[in-house]
């Protein structure tokens, strides 16, 4: 029988169900930590060449990994399915390229303008400015999928970009390391509360074969 | 405008309606298929709640209409078949779309 809700919210649906097993979200906690190096690394200078290399090393993790656990997790419980995750323009522009370049023109402004901004400035507001970035992505994602949790996890990440950014440290960069670790622990930790949830909900599927 | 001409060119769009995608059950795995890269027989089944025998008979239709590209495979020993929507049948489901909406749109 052809359930005629099917027919209504169809794509909010498939989404849902691409990101209902939260792997993908654990991924993203553990990318936000390999981030925080290569932002500490920019500003600061002082990771050793065995710390900057970890990104060549894991880098290919990231592109397989998420790949090979939903056909191991996801598949034998709901079916094999191929879903592109496409973002809109928007999305590129106001979040996914500011995220990307805000570490380069950190870069140039320390080297060939350091009375504009210095590190001391940086490591005081970037919190904040990512913060609201990652506010925007947290909506994004979640609003699209259908969840309500988009605004507590938008209204956390500009909160605590905030509170992070006004406190006092003895060494700056502290805020930085505060303020990832903090929201990668949060989304590494929804992201594993969904998995288990959607591995109780889900069974694996007896195997057998198809008459298709 | 002429009423009896709009009456008569409602008329033509209904019956030309394209009659393979307009079952429900096609039209529901084309509008999955469409948001898919590609899904195999035991999601759109889980998906569409149909019974196995319903989905072959359907997906069969829809393969000979081309609509759909149906590959066989194996996963440890088991046949597993994947289903991706064609060219065709994107255009097929965009054109079923606005007539449909004309359609709608002419009744009074």
């Amino acid at each position: 029988m052809v359930k005629k809700e099917e027919f209504t919210g169809l794509k909010k649906k498939i989404l849902n169900l691409y990101w209902e097993d939260g792997i993908m979200e654990m991924f993203q906690g553990i990318f936000f930590i390999f981030y925080m190096e290569m932002l500490l690394v920019v500003l600061t200078g002082t990771r050793s060449s065995f710390m900057k290399s970890q990104y060549i090393v894991f880098l290919p993790l990231f592109l397989y990994l998420p790949k090979y656990l939903k056909k191991s997790v996801v598949y034998p419980r709901l079916g094999a399915f191929d879903f592109e995750y496409k973002l809109d323009m928007s999305y590129w522009l106001y979040f996914v390229l500011p995220i990307a370049f805000i570490p380069m023109i950190c870069f140039l402004i320390i080297k060939f303008n350091p009375d504009l901004l210095n590190n001391e400035m940086l490591l005081k507001w970037l919190p904040t400015v990512y913060g609201i970035l990652f506010a925007g992505v947290f909506y994004d994602q979640l609003k699209k999928a259908g969840s309500n949790m988009c605004y507590l996890y938008s209204m956390f990440s500009i909160s605590f970009g905030i509170i992070v950014s006004f406190l006092e440290f003895e060494i700056s960069e502290t805020r930085i390391y505060l303020f990832f670790i903090a929201i990668s622990i949060l989304v590494f930790a929804s992201g594993l509360y969904s998995l288990i949830r959607f591995l109780n909900k889900y069974p694996v599927m007896k195997e057998e074969g198809e008459n298709g | 405008m002429d009423k009896s001409n709009m009456d008569e060119k409602t008329l033509n769009q209904v019956t030309d309606i394209d009659k393979v995608v307009h079952e429900p059950a096609r039209l529901l795995l084309l509008a999955y298929l469409s948001f898919l890269e590609s899904a195999d027989f035991i999601f759109l089944m889980n998906q569409t709640g149909l019974t196995r025998g319903n989905l072959s008979s359907h997906l069969t239709k829809l393969e000979g209409a081309g609509y759909i590209d149906v590959s066989k495979e194996f996963v440890n020993k088991i046949p597993r078949t994947m289903l991706r929507i064609t060219e065709k049948g994107r255009k097929a489901l965009l054109e079923y779309r606005e007539n449909m909406q004309s359609i709608l749109e002419s009744l009074p």
